[in-house]
């Protein structure tokens, strides 16, 4: 895909995928590359800044006698979600609209 | 060298703390995708060029952590700089010391598993020919070599380790010193 993904987006999609139930790192990537062709490095980053800004917290779990780190979302990140979901709605439907078919 | 293990090296300049964060979340990567070090240099890229960019965005992120970094790199007083050049006598010879000890590590184990090969290989002949005229003589011998041929397969996986190891005090001595002496070089 020749477009970047801006960063807010991202954040928003890896809140969204962990809405629904909270993930380790390899699973969670691989469920985003179901729908979005994202590299592999990509996650880590994005984890590590919502982590730091409280959106997400982890969870440890042993399994396979390694700590498996389990992501999952927080009340703010709920709000920020929302939000960053209402904020690309708008932008996507401008840009639809300037856009149109072609 | 496995993948991680390079990336590792690749990360210093980072904190400790996201260094091992990093460096776990990637152990675990791996694991859970049965990622072999091949298939992870593909998917990953290089683990230099992950590392850079792991650095990059941690840099452009963290304002606080940039400034405690800067701040280690500061440059030296008036007096620190006077200090550094008084003693330089005393820490040139540590350092050159420090270099000398670190190189003979690795050297002075591979002697001792090599002088073990030779030990064995003579007291197995010597054996073989005395066994001839005295038998217990002969076999005392024999069991000395068998003995040292033992203690030098033992001992040379630790010669090996000594080896990487020795590499890796002598790229984190450098790193010290390129650290002070830009240090040093940018006194007031």
């Amino acid at each position: 895909m020749a477009i970047r993904i801006p960063n807010r987006v991202l954040e928003a999609v890896v809140l969204s995928v962990l809405k629904e139930e909270p993930l380790y790192g390899y699973a969670l990537t691989k469920k985003i590359q179901l729908q979005l062709p994202i590299s592999d490095s990509t996650t880590y980053p994005i984890l590590r800044r919502l982590e730091q800004k409280d959106l997400v917290t982890t969870r440890s779990k042993v399994f396979a006698e390694r700590v498996r780190k389990y992501y999952e979302l927080t009340d703010s990140g709920q709000l920020y979600l929302k939000e960053a979901c209402a904020d690309w709605q708008l932008f996507s439907n401008q840009i639809n609209a300037l856009l149109g078919e072609h | 060298m496995t993948y991680l293990n390079e990336l590792e090296q690749a990360l210093v300049g980072l904190p400790k703390n996201e260094q091992e964060n990093i460096i776990e979340y990637y152990r675990n990567y791996l694991a859970d995708g049965g990622l072999s070090d091949e298939e992870a240099r593909v998917k990953l890229g290089e683990s230099a060029v992950l590392a850079e960019k792991l650095k990059a965005d941690f840099d452009q992120e963290d304002g606080d952590e940039v400034t405690t970094r800067a701040k280690q790199t500061q440059p030296l007083t008036r007096g620190q700089f006077i200090l550094v050049i008084l003693t330089s006598p005393i820490w040139l010879l540590v350092t050159l010391i420090s270099f000398l000890g670190i190189a003979s590590l690795p050297l002075l184990a591979w002697g001792i598993a090599l002088s073990l090969i030779i030990v064995s290989a003579f007291s197995g002949i010597a054996g073989a020919v005395v066994l001839t005229q005295n038998f217990w003589g002969g076999l005392f011998y024999i069991g000395m070599a068998v003995i040292s041929i033992g203690l030098s397969i033992m001992f040379s996986p630790c010669a090996t380790w000594l080896v990487m190891k020795a590499t890796d005090w002598t790229k984190a001595l450098l790193l010290k010193i390129q650290h002070t002496a830009r240090r040093v070089m940018n006194h007031e």
